[in-house]
């Protein structure tokens, strides 16, 4: 190691006294940065930081605002940037910020574009910001590129019935339960469309289906998955 | 007969004069140990491609990942005559560092985010680069030596794993001026970037041994098994893991590569001193010891401050680590010389204890 001495010959003032902040600067952040650690978690700061593991306690505590600050920055890293986009999707949605709701799932569509998930709930937030267009579009295409999701199905009957077109949301609907026949929500969905098409005998038919496939513990009938973590791990 | 052939193999692939040991230079510099790490967690199903991490990446991550960061600042501040030969690098970079930092987490949007898609595209290069030094290393410590051309080739060849990066990764390089939104439009260069990234892939396997033939039928020494080994490893990190695996498992192995050979630089030098009172064993614990604190300090201590100071952690945390690459890859630029520098004479030197 060189000494103080041999440094102070070797060196200009200039340098010195600028390499002398640098250290000052360095040094009382670096204090700073203990205290805070212990002020903030009571503890000194722990390898690793997961951006997203932070911001979801943000978002458990109500702090959106903070949740989004964190998620902000994490969706701009490469490696965080899918996950922390549908997070923070998820905070906009919630904060009914609809139009960034959809950016985002926009994003996530961009990064993976071929994955079924983001595609999906592209479509379902295109449909929450009143955009029923494009968010049946949406859903139309991923059913043509691969079909055999039976909840896309449903979603893209749910848009048509919103639109008045009755005939395509059966014809999806019917689709859809050759998927998956034993799906009561399709069945109660299929009822009902057929109810509106005036074929009440159908309706009975597919309602006492429904009943008897129907799983108390599933939740309202006609509920349509409207965020990201209620699609996530959905399967055909 | 027999004789001639094993003289001839040796000097086609010859095992090269190490450092310390050919089980260790083998396995912490060559990168072998990587590999069989590699080989156990994918065996054992902890590198799945969408899996999450099951290892303890933090403690890995100390001990290596930032011990390594903090290494090229540590060997620059130590490394004889640093402060006279470099003094803006060591006397005014360190303000410069805090002040671009600070204006990082200020601005996390406009500013922040184009440090870490600078980082995360010199990453590969600052990997293939370390590849190629220490390949040329090895050849030279083994009597070896390359003309322009061979120099040329070898050096390419390294660069595959990068361009390949560089091409085909989907935010960082070419993606980070070609984003996702803007290549989804136009499928012909999407199909472009993906068949361009398979033929770099592809070649990186493929032209180390269209190098190593061509020195063999010139009749030139061959690399030492140690160098093909090196770059054959970056281009394993970097082309069979996932991207995501691939920067942190490519990070710890590079990290450990990194300490082993910076630290007997820093021991042969320390060593070398006339005024040495100390053990071999003394420098090697004193600096990486150093290197652990300090690694500890800039990665996980100093966002705190920001943080503190009212910022996100993610862009105190984020900036920080593009913030401290960046020196990292500045600073190695210098530190680690062969020309004109006494690094040579460790190069070449025939001692072999660290």
């Amino acid at each position: 190691m060189a000494s103080i001495a041999d440094w102070r010959s070797e060196t200009r003032p200039l340098y010195r006294a600028l390499f002398g902040l640098a250290l000052l600067v360095f040094g009382g952040s670096l204090l700073l940065g203990f205290w805070a650690s212990f002020r903030v978690w009571g503890t000194p700061p722990s390898p690793i930081f997961d951006p997203i593991a932070l911001a979801k306690k943000y978002f458990l505590a109500g702090d959106l605002e903070g949740a989004a600050r964190e998620l902000r920055t994490a969706s701009l890293v490469y490696y965080l940037a899918v996950d922390a986009t549908a997070e923070l999707a998820e905070v906009y949605r919630r904060t009914g910020d609809r139009d960034a709701t959809v950016r985002l799932h926009e994003a996530r569509v961009a990064m993976r574009p071929f994955e079924v998930e983001p595609r999906f709930s592209l479509g379902l937030a295109q449909l929450s910001a009143g955009r029923t267009a494009e968010g049946t579009a949406t859903l139309e295409m991923i059913l043509w590129s691969v079909p055999g999701y039976p909840r896309i199905h449903e979603a893209l009957a749910h848009a048509y019935l919103g639109a008045d077109r009755l005939a395509e949301a059966e014809a999806v609907l019917r689709e859809g339960l050759k998927t998956d026949p034993f799906s009561a929500s399709l069945h109660e969905q299929l009822a009902a469309t057929l109810t509106r098409l005036g074929n009440a005998e159908d309706a009975e038919r597919e309602l006492a289906r429904a009943a008897r496939l129907r799983d108390p513990s599933q939740g309202p009938v006609h509920e349509v998955p409207r965020d990201a973590s209620d699609v996530r791990n959905f399967a055909p | 007969m027999a004789e001639s052939f094993a003289l001839a193999r040796q000097r086609a692939f010859p095992v090269g004069r190490v450092f310390r040991s050919v089980p260790f230079d083998y396995l912490t510099i060559g990168g072998g140990l990587s590999l069989v790490t590699m080989g156990a967690l994918w065996w054992a199903g902890y590198l799945q491609v969408s899996g999450e991490m099951k290892v303890p990446m933090g403690i890995l991550f100390l001990f290596f990942n930032n011990a390594h960061f903090a290494a090229s600042t540590v060997r620059l501040y130590t490394k004889p005559g640093a402060f006279r030969l470099w003094p803006v690098l060591t006397m005014g970079v360190p303000l410069v560092s805090i002040a671009v930092l600070t204006a990082g987490v200020v601005w996390p949007e406009q500013f922040g985010r184009y440090l870490f898609a600078l980082y995360s595209t010199w990453s590969p290069f600052h990997y293939a680069a370390q590849a190629f030094g220490l390949a040329c290393m090895y050849h030279y410590r083994s009597g070896g030596s390359l003309d322009v051309m061979e120099r040329r080739l070898v050096y390419w060849t390294c660069m595959l794993p990068f361009l390949a990066t560089f091409i085909g990764d989907p935010i960082t390089g070419l993606g980070w001026f070609l984003p996702h939104t803007v290549r989804v439009r136009y499928p012909l260069l999407q199909l472009l970037i993906i068949q361009l990234t398979f033929a770099l892939r592809v070649l990186t396997f493929l032209a180390p041994l269209i190098v190593a033939a061509r020195l063999l039928l010139r009749g030139r020494q061959g690399f030492p098994l140690i160098s093909w080994l090196i770059i054959f490893t970056n281009g394993i990190w970097w082309m069979v893991l996932p991207f995501f695996h691939a920067f942190l498992w490519a990070t710890i192995f590079h990290g450990l590569q990194y300490l082993a050979i910076v630290t007997i630089f820093h021991t042969k030098d320390q060593m070398g001193r006339p005024t040495n009172r100390h053990s071999a064993r003394y420098h090697v614990l004193w600096f990486y010891g150093v290197c652990v604190v300090f690694g500890y300090l800039i990665f996980q201590v100093l966002p705190y401050a920001y943080f503190f100071s009212g910022s996100g952690m993610a862009e105190a945390v984020l900036t920080t680590t593009a913030v401290i690459n960046i020196h990292h890859f500045v600073v190695d630029r210098y530190i680690w010389r062969l020309r004109k520098d006494p690094n040579y004479e460790i190069v070449v030197s025939t001692a072999r204890s660290a």
